[in-house]
């Protein structure tokens, strides 16, 4: 039995009759293929991590950075009715969009990102409204009253108070004029209207009003007063062209300064 | 809530897919999903939303009923096909369409309590019964995986219109590893693009093109091409968005939208655009024309005319749609075999010509508007050719427009494509600079998405 047993040196293969077989192309074939998926599960892989990093960056950043609280405080307390009948998750929702940190930083950003969208792009100024030659959003085809598109009641309203303001020149256009009239606390209430008219997907309207003042019968509170309003109205007038928040602060610091000004008077 | 709030991508999304994980097995992540849906469907809504949830209970009762009058040769099953028929077509209308009762206050809705995706759903629950009705898809006994598939909220919003039976084996068995977040990812984030980056710019040449106070003849033939491309890539978008959600929980959802294409003619160009709910719809009508030619044409009109209505239940929808499945009937039966044989130029000629006067219809609500713009395609009644409005919108964004047909255009696309696997498979070094690219190209559009998200709710 064990004179059977021969040891087969490899070494001698050829020698003793015995080949040595080859490398199979096949085995070499899988084996590339085996590489490739590996190669391809690694890549992935550091693609997976990169993308997910910068989602997780993204939300803390929005989360982490705010400026007011969110949840859970007393203008937002969570109770059973308001979750079911839907007030707390829209009250997380509006602060969430409402909260959003550097808001500036943000906006700067996006114009100058949007410069490589195409030729042309400008950023007009500091206050950050970018022009596209005063393009101004415009109506369909179809008649006025038949208008379908949401934008279009905006851009309607955008185009009748430009349309106003080019054929009578000396009169302002509907809102300032009735901001005018009112009172520093109804020029903020005009002002806020002026924002909800203001669509995110449009730009700012680009408008340019004149402010003329009537003359009134009280001569020294109503000149002083009159005066006030004017340049103040006239630093509204101005900003309102650019973003409705800037209008919105604009008004504000008119009301408080024409509120002072008619404590002092008193 | 929409795919494109930051709150959702930003904060749902995450949260939901980490809360997945904590558990392997199909039903957790199953529960998990209906939460998701819950959550996404009533965000900012009364909880009395998910009250239309409460269908899945007749659907499940109406599959059962119809699966067991089928087996018995009853007409009973078709009964219960038409009450669901009508059940569904209740809510599509009531919720999807809930402008139609203005002035019926028993049916009139505040855009507060209308739900989301009623649309989808309605189809959805009605592909269920129809698909048992004809034995594609048994009738499911366990009502969670009926509630899984009949509120996901992956293709809430804008499809695919997913068949049970293609649902079922995913419902009851996945797995969801490292592979396949990946490609969902991948796949959101050019779905996002698409609907954050890429369709609003087509909407802004659309408005700047159609307007009736600077009517120009180039501006009438952008404005429309770009009423096209912003409900493409709207759509497109927010379906791609539905299968990267959907691979990342397992699910493996067919494709929506293709690249419009002249070569089916204009019947391809159609089903090309969601081509899960074409697909339905055809199934549905063809079923009943069942080989007469006259009826199956009459059919082909129906069909056409209702997917129309399903998208705007208004007049000029039905209009177009009854156009269009005329235009289709007679491809069909007529012409569509000879004009086959004629070059692919002047194939894509007719189709374009075609689509754009037809499909052009859908932007007006009256013929007064729809003839002025006729009329301007060729030059009647406009001020000049081309406005300084419409020339600053298409030059401002000209490189996304271009990224935009690029996407579209598959002679270009391929051989891109084409041209960067070839070089990824000279060596290991060369194919890890391709995946970087790709890898930084997909981190910049997402970080560009954020931020043009971010921006706008930044005033």
């Amino acid at each position: 039995m064990e004179s059977n047993i021969r040891n087969i040196a490899l070494d001698a293969g050829e020698e003793n009759g015995y080949a040595v077989p080859e490398e199979c192309a096949e085995s070499e074939k899988a084996i590339g293929e085996l590489n490739k998926e590996n190669l391809k599960a690694q890549y992935d892989f550091i693609n997976l991590i990169t993308l997910v990093f910068i989602f997780l960056c993204a939300a803390a950043v929005f989360i982490i950075f705010t400026s007011s609280k969110r949840y859970g405080d007393e203008g937002n307390k969570f109770s059973l009715e308001r979750l079911v009948s839907g007030e707390y998750t829209a009250e997380i929702q509006s602060r969430y969009e409402s909260s959003l940190p550097f808001p500036k930083q943000i906006r700067w950003l996006e114009e100058r990102v949007s410069l490589i969208y195409g030729i042309g792009n400008t950023i007009s100024d500091s206050e950050g409204v970018k022009e596209q030659g005063g393009e101004e959003m415009p109506n369909s085809f179809d008649e006025p009253e038949q208008n379908r598109h949401e934008e279009k009641s905006v851009t309607t309203t955008t185009a009748e108070e430009k349309k106003t303001q080019t054929k009578k020149p000396e009169e302002t256009a509907p809102v300032y004029k009735t901001t005018y009239k009112r009172t520093t606390e109804e020029t903020t209430t005009t002002t806020e209207e002026t924002t909800t008219v203001t669509t995110t997907n449009n730009d700012a309207p680009q408008v340019n009003t004149t402010v003329t003042v009537p003359p009134t019968t009280e001569k020294k509170t109503s000149a002083a007063t009159t005066t006030t309003t004017t340049k103040k109205q006239t630093t509204t007038s101005a900003t309102t062209t650019t973003t409705s928040a800037s209008t919105t602060s604009a008004s504000e610091q008119v009301s408080d300064e024409s509120s002072e000004n008619e404590a002092m008077e008193e | 809530m929409s795919y494109s709030d930051l709150l959702f991508f930003l904060g749902l999304l995450p949260l939901s897919t980490l809360f997945s994980f904590f558990d392997r097995s199909t039903e957790y992540k199953n529960f998990i999903l209906i939460i998701t849906s819950a959550i996404f469907f009533s965000w900012a809504k009364p909880a009395a939303v998910c009250l239309l949830f409460a269908t899945v209970i007749a659907e499940y009762f109406i599959g059962l009923g119809i699966s067991k009058n089928r087996e018995a040769g009853s007409p009973l099953a078709k009964v219960l096909l038409a009450a669901d028929l009508i059940m569904n077509a209740a809510v599509f209308f009531v919720c999807a369409h809930n402008y139609l009762f203005n002035e019926i206050d028993a049916l009139s809705l505040s855009q507060a309590v209308i739900p989301v995706g009623a649309a989808y759903y309605s189809v959805r629950g009605f592909s269920y019964c129809y698909d048992v009705y004809t034995g594609k898809c048994r009738a499911e006994k366990n009502i969670f995986c009926l509630l899984t598939y009949m509120v996901s909220y992956h293709f809430m919003i804008a499809g695919p219109v997913v068949r049970y039976g293609d649902m079922e084996p995913y419902i009851r068995k996945r797995t969801v590893g490292g592979r396949e977040i990946n490609e969902g990812l991948n796949r959101f984030i050019t779905g996002l693009a698409k609907a954050v980056l890429l369709a609003p710019v087509f909407e802004r040449i659309k408005l700047a093109g159609l307007n009736s106070d600077e009517i120009t003849l180039f501006g009438s033939w952008f404005g429309m091409i770009a009423f096209f491309g912003e409900a493409y890539f709207m759509l497109a978008g927010m379906s791609d968005m539905a299968r990267g959600l959907g691979k990342m929980n397992g699910f493996d959802y067919p494709e929506n939208y293709r690249a419009p294409s002249s070569k089916g003619l204009m019947t391809g160009l159609l089903e090309s655009f969601n081509t899960t709910l074409v697909k339905f719809y055809k199934e549905v009508f063809d079923g009943l024309g069942r080989g007469k030619k006259a009826l199956s044409a009459v059919c082909t009109v129906l069909c056409f005319a209702a997917l129309m209505i399903w998208y705007g239940a208004k007049v000029n929808f039905l209009l177009v749609g009854i156009a269009v499945g005329i235009i289709a009937a007679l491809e069909k039966y007529v012409y569509g075999s000879k004009l086959e044989k004629f070059p692919a130029a002047v194939k894509f000629i007719y189709v374009f010509i075609v689509s754009t006067a037809v499909l052009g219809g859908l932007y007006f609500s009256s013929l007064y508007g729809y003839r002025k713009w006729l009329l301007a395609l060729i030059g009647v009644g406009t001020d000049y050719q081309l406005s300084v409005a419409v020339k600053n919108a298409v030059l401002n964004n000209i490189v996304l427009i271009i990224i935009a047909f690029i996407s579209i255009c598959p002679f270009i696309r391929k051989p891109l494509t084409a041209a960067a696997e070839s070089y990824g498979e000279r060596s290991a070094r060369a194919y890890g600079q391709v995946r970087i690219c790709k890898t930084v190209l997909l981190a910049a559009i997402l970080l560009l998405c954020v931020i043009t998200q971010a921006a706008k709710l930044a005033v």
